[in-house]
């Protein structure tokens, strides 16, 4: 099939590309009708080489085929006519051989030309109508080419090229007829397809309606140059026209390399390696058999030996970097596993220690140097439904997965997707994204057993809170109760007691557990801020506010009313809150502080001063006299975060906690 | 303004700084520069662009004024704006990182010598109308400017052919050496006329090879990928100047096609340069 397409695209691009030489060496460029060359030169390689590029993917389907042979049978009718353009203008007699290249020329745009403004938006993108009524447009559009190119070629007309030439055959009638028959047919055909595509673009969603959107931009581009050729100067009219009609094509490419259409890229790096390097030899030889020429005592044969002999030793070691350099363009550093590594090496070094970031490091580079649109990265025995790290965009496709081992465990697992056209990733992607999966696998169980201890941690933490609240409970319901009851008892029995010496000794005692009671109130109150269980959390907040109000200092709070956490997550908030405010206070100088509690999806503190700034108030010590490790330390026991942002206008304390402990991740 | 954030989950919302490079190499590219280098900068950068300043207005005056107009394609092209404007620009680049005390870019350096060599070798090939001596005006400038340079450009670098450029580049100078040779026969053959004292031919083969050489040099070395940027809109001025101004029609198309190709080419090597 690949063979037969190849032969079948000689007519165009060999047509197009002969009457570009022969016009350049025949001088035929002032000559009737020159402009219309560059257009149909243009047509001719484009389209045929479009086409090729299609026929030769190995998934392709009948639908695909149809619209591949449209364009190469468009590119044939263009480069036949190109081909007979110049070589009527540069006959010098007539024959009946020049009649016939001016029939050609007259007629077989047509085909070549219309086709893209009719049926290539048909069958355009998968190479099937987009229901059983537009095959009467197709149906129509095909009648109405084949009439239109036997009544223009039919059509009496003298050419005027180095001299007068006539057709053989010629019948005003049955030309008008043909044609005005034909535009009956092509100019509804025409709306169809613009109509068809418009339909394409209502139906589709993603990858489909951008393909359709990328034709339809071209063909618009196409029609709207079309009309204006009349107003436009010449040459700018031609060069508009060329570009256009290499717009179609150019789209189409893009659909089929950008957006994966017909699975095809292994063809398109061949084409574009192929396209590159014949254009780089033919380059290089005439390069140099010009600068040969230039020399002197030069020789024409020896000079085309020596830029043959060069261009051949040339051909080789390019013909690998190109390969080299279309393969970087299409999959990144793929088959280069040391610039991966080295890429991820150089990542992993930048973010020195820090294994929270080796994941998202990971990702990154799998994506950006590998080309591939999507990774992701699951933490093994982690509980929360969501990766770890992720980076590009994410298929409906399956993922390949990798497992990153360490001493025998999987720590995680690496997911990626696929590249847009492929089904699965190829052996070298696979081999490098293992490389890279054991590079990071020691320091993503370094993070995995970080994050272990954390939840270890955060459990310890919230069990000692509850072990407190309830302790506090305890001494408060029972043993602060009791002894408050032996100490209105012992102050009635001073009351009845008449001897002076039991007085004196009820005295004693009753101040004994007046003392006991001060104690254990100040141990309820260590072990849990009183305020947050007779007032509430949002209550207990207001009360901190409202001890540090004083003349010359505005202080404004703004609380959900409903914000609750775990008791746990309810004395860190109320710590830090009470600190930050005490630095405020004492260290900024401040005349405004406002405090902030926002309940969303987690509990959000915000404390912020107008003041002088951590390095004004502790130069010293940056921040670190000021309780603020406290502070951190408070907000990461219960999986929170905390942020300080200073300045010398001021100091904005963020924190951000969950609403049980360690939610936040 | 500093930051202190707390880094305790994967997702840190961290805002503390990555450096983009590591510390040894950000000193190796910049050197504090005293009063005396940017006295010294000054003083050779004034001399490196008199002649190119003095060109472009006295041709852009031309151009505006209509002076000498059956000579408009040289003042477009190789006598005017592009030889300008591949004089200038990279004397610019190289002046603004040596009084900042950066190395200046690999993609000026080549370009500022490939400008020099290309007039050089074109000098010696046509040596009417003073261009030997113009070179020698421009040459010694440009030699001063690099010695006055804290840090100059690094010329050893990696090589990478880029396979969408590599063609552009090959296909240019197929046009264009050509051209050059052609237009160093014809400076050449002026030994009477306008010609013979204005040395056009001379100027139109000097950036024919310079712009050569800057689509070879980019498409063979990624630290170069930017002079595309400047070659793209060069070819196109010179085969639209060419189409407008009665150059022949092949010629002219096809050096604009080879810069609406180079644009086109340049923009995607840019572009993935971009995502890595």
């Amino acid at each position: 099939m690949t063979a037969v397409a190849a032969l079948a695209a000689v007519p165009g691009v060999g047509g197009g590309l002969l009457a570009l030489v022969l016009a350049a060496v025949l001088d035929t460029w002032d000559l009737a009708v020159a402009g219309e060359v560059p257009v149909d030169v243009v047509v001719a390689v484009s389209y045929p080489v479009t086409a090729l590029v299609v026929l030769s993917s190995p998934a392709l389907r009948r639908g695909g085929r149809a619209l591949a042979w449209i364009l190469m049978v468009a590119g044939a009718c263009a480069g036949v006519a190109a081909l007979s353009t110049v070589w009527a203008q540069a006959a010098t007699e007539p024959s009946v051989a020049t009649g016939v290249a001016v029939m050609l020329l007259t007629s077989i745009w047509a085909p070549g030309f219309l086709s893209l403004l009719t049926l290539v938006p048909l069958f355009y993108p998968d190479g099937l109508l987009a229901g059983r009524p537009w095959r009467w447009a197709a149906g129509a559009a095909g009648v109405g080419l084949v009439l239109l190119t036997v009544g223009l070629a039919i059509h009496p007309l003298t050419f005027e090229g180095r001299t007068e030439l006539t057709k053989p055959v010629t019948d005003l009638t049955v030309s008008r007829g043909l044609t005005w028959v034909a535009v009956a047919l092509l100019v509804p055909a025409g709306l169809a397809g613009v109509a068809s595509l418009v339909v394409r673009l209502v139906r589709s969603r993603g990858l489909a309606r951008r393909q359709v959107l990328v034709l339809l931009a071209a063909v618009g581009v196409l029609i709207a140059v079309t009309l204006a050729q009349g107003p436009l100067p010449s040459p700018v009219d031609i060069l508009a026209q060329a570009f256009a009609a290499a717009l179609v094509p150019l789209a189409i490419g893009v659909a089929i390399t950008r957006h994966g259409l017909y699975e095809m890229d292994v063809a398109v790096r061949r084409a574009l390696v192929a396209t590159s390097l014949g254009t780089c030899l033919a380059g290089a030889y005439l390069t140099l058999f010009a600068l040969l020429q230039a020399l002197p005592q030069h020789q024409s044969a020896l000079s085309a030996a020596v830029a043959a002999g060069f261009t051949g030793a040339l051909m080789q070691p390019l013909a690998r970097r190109l390969t080299a350099g279309v393969d970087r363009m299409f999959y990144g550093d793929r088959a280069d596993p040391f610039a991966v590594t080295s890429a991820l090496g150089t990542r992993l070094s930048e973010a020195g220690l820090d294994v929270a970031r080796v994941p998202q490091l990971l990702v990154d580079t799998v994506v950006e140097t590998l080309r591939l649109p999507g990774a992701l990265v699951w933490l093994s025995g982690d509980s929360i439904e969501r990766p770890v790290a992720a980076a590009g965009t994410t298929g409906d496709q399956r993922p390949a997965a990798f497992e990153l081992r360490h001493r025998g465990d999987v720590v995680a697992e690496l997911d990626v997707w696929p590249r847009a056209g492929e089904r699965s990733l190829h052996p070298r992607d696979e081999v490098v994204l293992r490389g890279l999966a054991d590079q990071v696998a020691p320091a993503v169980a370094a993070l995995q057993l970080h994050q272990q201890l954390q939840r270890s941690r955060e459990a310890l933490v919230a069990a000692r809170e509850d072990e407190r609240l309830r302790l506090r409970r305890d001494l408060h319901d029972g043993l602060g109760a009791t002894l408050a009851g032996v100490r209105l008892q012992v102050e009635t029995a001073r009351d009845l007691a008449e001897q002076p010496a039991v007085d004196r000794l009820l005295d004693s005692v009753g101040a004994g557990v007046a003392q006991a009671v001060a104690e254990v109130r100040a141990i309820t109150d260590g072990l849990r801020p009183a305020a947050l269980d007779e007032l509430g959390l949002a209550r207990a907040l207001s009360a901190l506010v409202d001890r540090v109000r004083a003349p010359g200092l505005e202080v404004e709070v703004e609380i959900d009313e409903h914000v609750t956490a775990d008791p746990a997550v309810e004395v860190a908030l109320h710590r830090i809150a009470a600190e930050a405010l005490a630095n405020a206070v004492r260290h900024s100088g401040a005349t405004e502080i406002r405090l902030d509690v926002r309940d969303g999806p987690h509990v959000e503190l915000r404390v912020s001063d107008d003041g002088v700034g951590m390095a004004a108030a502790d130069g010293s010590t940056t921040g670190s006299g000021l309780g603020l490790e406290s502070m951190r330390q408070r907000a990461e026991e219960v999986g929170g975060t905390l942020d300080v942002h200073t300045s010398d206008s001021g100091t904005t304390v963020h924190v951000r906690l969950p609403h049980a402990v360690g939610d936040l991740r | 303004m500093t930051t202190h954030t707390t880094p305790s989950t994967v997702h840190s919302t961290s805002s503390s700084a990555s450096p983009s490079a590591s510390p040894s190499a950000a000193t190796r590219d910049t050197r504090p520069v005293g009063r005396g280098r940017r006295s010294l900068l000054v003083l050779t950068g004034l001399l490196a662009c008199a002649i190119p300043t003095v060109f472009t207005v006295t041709i852009t005056g031309m151009l505006v004024t209509g002076t000498d107009s059956d000579h408009r394609f040289h003042q477009l092209t190789g006598q005017g704006l592009i030889l300008c404007a591949l004089w200038l620009l990279p004397i610019l680049v190289l002046l603004r990182a040596g009084w900042q005390g950066r190395r200046p870019s690999t993609a000026a350096g080549l370009a500022h010598l490939v400008l020099m060599t290309a007039g050089a070798g074109c000098a010696l090939a046509a040596q009417g109308g003073g261009a030997p001596v113009l070179m020698a005006m421009i040459g010694i400038p440009g030699a001063l400017l690099w010695a006055s340079l804290p840090l100059r450009p690094r010329l050893r670098v990696p090589v990478q052919v880029d396979p969408l450029l590599a063609p552009v580049a090959l296909a240019a100078s197929a046009v264009l050496l050509p051209f050059a040779v052609d237009q160093v026969a014809l400076q050449n053959a002026s030994t009477t006329g306008y010609h013979a004292e204005n040395p056009h031919y001379f100027d139109m083969a000097w950036i024919a090879i310079t712009l050569a050489a800057h689509a070879l040099l980019a498409a063979l070395l990624p630290a170069a990928r930017a002079l595309a940027v400047g070659f793209a809109p060069a070819m196109v001025v010179l085969g639209s100047a060419g189409l407008a101004l009665g150059e022949s029609t092949p010629w002219s198309l096809f050096v604009l096609a080879c810069g609406a190709l180079a644009g086109a080419a340049s923009a995607v090597v840019r572009r993935q340069a971009a995502r890595n």
